[in-house]
């Protein structure tokens, strides 16, 4: 069954299109979080890859030999192969367990997104939210590699020495955020001169502030943190995700015909 | 964290980061700044930070004035590599005769004080902002040394040069409470303790009613939403800020490409609501329509909103609170604070440590309200 971990009221509706079942209940506004109707939802996953925010994924222990099959969006390169022993992470990009790729699929017609199932022990199924490729799997997969053994080891040892050995190790600068070109080396100068929090760092060096506004990124901005403080990535606050989560061209608002509710989501200033 | 402090400031906005370099530069270095979160993480990171002389009232043409040409040499002052000031001018538009009447009165204001302000026909406009549409402009008026900077820029250049002057900048450090003897102020509550002053400021922003009543002062403000939205870069187009008061909009595209994009919403509550509303941006779609339709193509990447701190005349208090003896305030600053910073935060200063105002604020004081001095400012978003 599909699970939808779709927090934010904002303002994004195309799961609920994406949905041939009816399975995911029409919106009455754009903002509404998406409700899904268990007895209808048949796992096909077309909602997972349709979700811009990468917030849907389908959970499936049918199998009852202890596993369950966890399909996810996947948006790296390269794609993992069936077959293929990968480490599991949870949402936030911490370990949870090993997991085997049963299949992989990037058609067209999902647009640009890929759709990965895993198997896991059914105890992690409801933690697991992405795959980490053993090292050597290509650049871009073993950067975050580095990343998650930094974020591993980095309890109280977050030295300078160590964040160099990170990302960055033998393969020359280790470009972190693709829409802003922002290395490795430009988020361990910003902390060592005094940014410490992932707002902070993104404040002054703009990562996470470019069209895919860190959904690329920010796990990995988080991970170099937590090497290099040493805390723990569940301890750190995320920036706040903003909408829209697609880049939209501003004149297709104006086409939005909308009734008197007015605050459409409320977050208080307060703390 | 110092136990006893001269001067504490609540608040690690623009404006508290501001006063508490100026008290340092001035040679009053035993200064604090208590910051709930991270300097700008409220108002002031979250503005179009726009700066502009072309003011209708003689204190805002002053304090600005003056702010700008802090601006220009801010880098080179607080010894911080870019804050992104980019003086394109502001190109204000006028949309009814009157309304151009009242632009005219306002640049003869700004030409007696020295800001090189100037009213313009349409066609000028158009030929300023090649964009620009607006079938119904009546006319505008442009300023060449106007402009924007980077917020958060700007606030951590001040915070870092009043560290390095020995000023303690306390982050993620909360004011509780204040302790009053005899009329004044003595001690701060603090989630880091407590803390002894000689003088207490207020610059807490949307949250200065709140700060204030701590001490037992009520102050007219209230605070209220207005959001923005910033699109995808793209190559320089657009050099001016352009803002209409009747629409409520105001557009700019940042250095780094980005346009920047807020509407001011009549009926928003008043509160403290940061949230977003997708209304916003078809509201704002519908102004880009009318007046500079060929934005309407750019993708829009990222929407938030901040609170203005609104005072019955749009004017900022600045000053003795009066009530306690020893608290300051510098707040209600509605869509202005940031531009008026650097002039805010030296008078501020210049006022706590006894010295003349480089520019007189009395009337800017909180007992304007109780006499019914108000210096309604026109000309706000
Ligand atoms: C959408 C928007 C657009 C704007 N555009 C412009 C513009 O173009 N040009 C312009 O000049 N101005 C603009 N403004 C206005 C400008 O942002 C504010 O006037 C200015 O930033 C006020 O600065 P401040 O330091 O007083 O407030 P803030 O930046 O809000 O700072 C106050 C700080 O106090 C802290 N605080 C509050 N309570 C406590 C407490 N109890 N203990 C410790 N800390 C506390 C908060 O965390 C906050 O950081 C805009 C505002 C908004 C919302
Ligand atoms: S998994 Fe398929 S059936 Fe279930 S909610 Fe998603 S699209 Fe609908
Ligand atoms: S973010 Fe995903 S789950 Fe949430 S409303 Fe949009 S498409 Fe649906
Ligand atoms: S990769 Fe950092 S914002 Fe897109």
């Amino acid at each position: 069954m599909a699970i939808v971990e779709c927090f934010e009221r904002i303002p994004c509706d195309p799961c609920a299109a994406a949905c041939k079942q009816g399975a995911i209940r029409p919106f009455a506004d754009i903002c509404d979080l998406p409700r899904i109707d268990h007895e209808l939802c048949n796992g096909c996953a077309l909602c997972v890859v349709r979700c811009p925010g990468l917030a849907i994924f389908v959970v499936d222990a049918s199998a009852g030999d202890g596993s369950a099959v966890v399909k996810m969006p996947y948006e790296h390169t390269p794609l993992p192969r069936a077959g293929q022993t990968v480490r599991a992470t949870d949402r936030s990009g911490r370990d949870v367990c090993a997991g085997t790729v049963t299949r992989a699929q990037r058609p067209s017609a999902f647009d640009h997104t890929a759709l990965v199932s895993i198997r896991v022990p059914v105890e992690h199924a409801m933690d697991v939210r992405g795959l980490l490729l053993p090292p050597g799997a290509g650049l871009g997969a073993g950067a975050k590699e580095g990343a998650q053994e930094g974020a591993e080891g980095g309890a109280g040892a977050g030295g300078k020495a160590d964040a160099r050995a990170g990302l960055g190790a033998g393969v020359g600068p280790v470009v972190v955020c693709r829409c802003e070109e922002i290395t490795e080396d430009d988020i361990v100068a910003a902390y060592e001169a005094g940014y410490r929090t992932p707002e902070e760092i993104k404040r002054k060096l703009r990562c996470g502030m470019g069209p895919c506004q860190g959904r690329t990124c920010m796990p990995v901005v988080l991970s170099i943190l937590s090497r290099l403080s040493g805390r723990p990535v569940g301890d750190m606050a995320p920036p706040t995700g903003r909408p829209p989560l697609k880049p939209t061209p501003l004149a297709s608002f104006a086409a939005l015909k909308y009734g008197p509710a007015r605050p459409s989501s409320v977050e208080e200033d307060g703390r | 964290m110092k136990r006893s402090v001269e001067v504490a400031i609540v608040g690690g906005g623009v404006i508290g980061c501001s006063i508490a370099y100026h008290l340092a530069n001035l040679g009053c270095r035993d200064v604090a700044v208590y910051e709930r979160g991270y300097p700008s993480c409220g108002s002031t990171g979250r503005c179009g930070a726009g700066v502009r002389a072309q003011w209708g009232t003689e204190m805002n043409c002053r304090l600005a004035h003056e702010s700008i040409k802090r601006f220009e040499r801010l880098e080179e002052d607080l010894d911080y590599p870019d804050i992104e000031f980019k003086q394109g001018g502001y190109l204000i538009l006028a949309f009814s005769p009157a309304q151009l009447r009242q632009f005219e009165r306002n640049v003869a204001l700004q030409n007696s004080l020295g800001i090189p302000s100037r009213v313009v026909g349409p066609d000028e406009a158009r030929d300023i902002v090649p964009h620009l549409a607006a079938p119904d402009l009546v006319g505008a008026t442009f300023c060449g040394t106007d402009g924007h900077c980077n917020p958060f820029k700007v606030t951590d250049a001040y915070a870092r040069a009043a560290r390095r002057l020995g000023v303690e900048i306390n982050t993620y450090t909360s004011v509780t409470g204040f302790e009053q003897q005899g009329g004044r102020v003595v001690r701060l509550e603090t989630t880091a303790g407590p803390v002894e002053c000689g003088a207490v400021v207020n610059a807490a922003g949307p949250f200065s009613a709140q700060v204030a009543a701590m001490a037992g002062l009520e102050l007219p403000v209230f605070s209220q939403r207005h959001q923005v939205v910033v699109t995808e870069p793209v190559a320089p187009k657009q050099r001016p800020m352009v803002i209409s008061f009747a629409h409520g909009f105001y557009c700019q595209q940042t250095p780094h490409g980005s346009f920047i994009l807020g509407l001011g919403d009549p009926a928003e509550p008043r509160g403290l609501d940061i949230g977003h509303s997708w209304q916003f941006l078809a509201d704002l779609a519908e102004k880009v329509e009318h007046l500079l339709p060929s934005l309407g193509r750019l993708r829009a990447v990222r929407q938030w909103s901040g609170l203005y701190n609104v005072t019955p005349d749009a004017q900022p208090i600045l000053g003795p609170a009066g009530q306690p003896a020893n608290l300051w305030l510098a707040v209600g600053f509605s869509g202005h604070g940031f531009m008026l910073a650097p002039m805010v935060g030296l008078t501020i200063a210049q006022g706590i440590l006894g010295m003349e105002a480089e520019i007189p604020i009395d009337r800017l004081v909180l007992a304007r309200f109780a006499r019914g001095e108000l210096v309604p400012e026109p000309s706000v978003v």
